[in-house]
């Protein structure tokens, strides 16, 4: 049984050893994540880092789908610092993810859209149910998806990941595999990322740490240059909206 | 026809101006050995061909590392081996010549590292392709840095992590890890065909240089970080296994 639950509204963080859950459970917004939320699944993957009985972390959502995206009704951005201060969340979560030094397994089903598409690129293995919609549709607010055309590039390749952030096009689970966004698709994907997160808890730890490691090394870089030409665009979008 | 390297564990002949280097230890799967990489880079070296077919005896291409071998006694021994696996990659890719890998059967661990860093690539549609080294306590470093290029990231996180999540020939040829797909009795003909073309450009050394203008970064990284792990109990653990057998 899990034991000792963290708990934050609209999320929280099973810790059922050597197995970790963070679960989004928000439904009545489609389980967008406010910024509140997504401090927490910060420090949730910080207190996974530091806590040796857990070897894997499962991300997965509850109710009609995984994550709709950001919650855009809290973007409110007066200036540039205050639009780099809101950056921070999701880069540090997407890079503390990267950073983590055990595997991370998400399990989609129904929608992944915005928020929800960008942090398979942080994941090291995802499953999906047949159905599950995905799509990078920032595009649709005046935003980015940043992440996507930064750590997105040799994950899905440049001419998709064009494509994908320039329409914001939702596509379903077939594309998404060959995309590389998703990598099984399964009937029950909540029991499958179980079982699969478990497997991967098996190995040698030091050898996940390396292979994440290398596999991560680029990650910095990357949202740097996120971090960098991001504030603007969501300065001028507060506007728009 | 020339015979080769004889005891080296690589038969080494020619098929017109094309040399044809077989792993040939199928009692291992082919499994390398100091031995096999040496007799491979001089293979890959050799100037009087125009190019170079790599491929395996038997019903594979390599298994992997013969982990018999990995007996270090401390990180620099290890290192030694690194740094001798990683020569060969270079090699591959600095050879001014094509250099075309043919797969057939297991191209597991070093065998997957070694056809993704051929120039092409070309196998069975039942080939097996994967990297089992997590599952030894090992981490494949070279498909690491190389991989995400050829495969996008996403693809390589999964291989790398999951360990027994293997490849057929056919989803290599859709991922782009391999160019053409031949039944195992023409794969071999395929692979010179292929390679002779690939020589036949004018284009052909520019073209391979610009390619692997970022192989340095590809293959820095293992001589960096993999000794210790080498040395590590898990993979002493099982060496023992395979040992016994």
């Amino acid at each position: 049984m899990p034991d000792a639950p963290a708990a934050a509204p609209g999320l929280r963080l099973e810790v059922e050893p050597p197995l970790a859950r963070i679960v989004i459970d928000r439904d009545e917004k489609r389980n967008a994540l406010s910024i509140p939320m997504l401090q927490a699944m910060r420090r949730f993957v910080g207190e996974v880092a530091g806590d040796d009985r857990v070897r894997a972390l499962v991300l997965r959502g509850e109710g009609r789908g995984f994550c709709a995206g950001e919650d855009v009704t809290g973007f409110e951005f007066p200036d540039v610092e205050t639009a780099e201060r809101f950056l921070d969340g999701p880069l540090d979560l997407f890079l503390a993810l990267e950073r983590l030094p055990k595997p991370v397994v998400v399990a989609l089903h129904g929608f992944a859209f915005g928020f929800g598409s960008e942090v398979l690129l942080a994941a090291d293995c995802v499953l999906a149910e047949p159905g599950t919609r995905l799509g990078f549709a920032e595009i649709d607010h005046g935003l980015v998806p940043s992440v996507l055309v930064t750590r997105g590039l040799d994950t899905a390749f440049r001419r998709r990941v064009l494509e994908l952030a320039l329409t914001g096009r939702r596509i379903g689970v077939e594309e998404a595999l060959e995309a590389r966004l998703v990598h099984v698709v399964v009937d029950d994907a909540a029991a499958a990322a179980d079982e699969v997160a478990r497997e991967l808890a098996g190995w040698a730890p030091e050898a996940v740490e390396l292979v994440k490691a290398l596999l991560g090394a680029g990650a910095a870089d990357d949202h740097d240059r996120a971090r960098e030409f991001m504030p603007p665009v969501l300065v001028q979008v507060a506007v728009s909206l | 026809m020339t015979a080769g390297t004889a005891g080296s564990g690589v038969r080494v002949e020619r098929r017109g101006d094309v040399l044809v280097a077989t792993i040939d230890r199928p009692h291992r799967r082919n499994a390398a050995d100091l031995d096999v990489y040496r007799a491979l880079e001089e293979a890959v070296g050799d100037e009087s061909a125009v190019a170079c077919v790599l491929g395996g005896g038997g019903a594979d291409f390599s298994a992997g590392d013969d982990v018999a071998i990995f007996d270090f006694p401390d990180a620099e021994a290890a290192r030694a081996f690194v740094v001798e696996v990683t020569r060969l990659f270079r090699l591959v890719e600095s050879a001014p010549r094509p250099v075309v890998a043919a797969v057939d059967g297991y191209a597991l661990g070093f065998g997957f590292e070694l056809a993704l860093a051929c120039d092409l690539a070309v196998a069975t549609p039942d080939a097996v392709l994967g990297l089992p080294e997590i599952v030894h306590g090992a981490a494949p470093p070279n498909a690491i840095g190389r991989g995400p290029d050829v495969l996008g990231r996403g693809l390589v996180r999964e291989l790398a992590l999951r360990g027994r999540r293997w490849l057929t020939g056919v989803e290599a040829h859709r991922y782009g890890l391999v160019c053409e797909l031949h039944p195992a009795d023409g794969l071999l003909a395929a692979a010179v065909a292929l390679a002779a073309e690939a020589a036949s450009s004018p284009a052909f050394r520019s073209a391979k240089r610009l390619l692997a203008l970022d192989a340095e970064r590809a293959y820095g990284l293992a001589p960096l970080v993999m000794p210790r792990l080498l040395a590590s109990p898990t993979v002493a653990a099982s060496r023992a296994r395979y040992a016994r057998g």
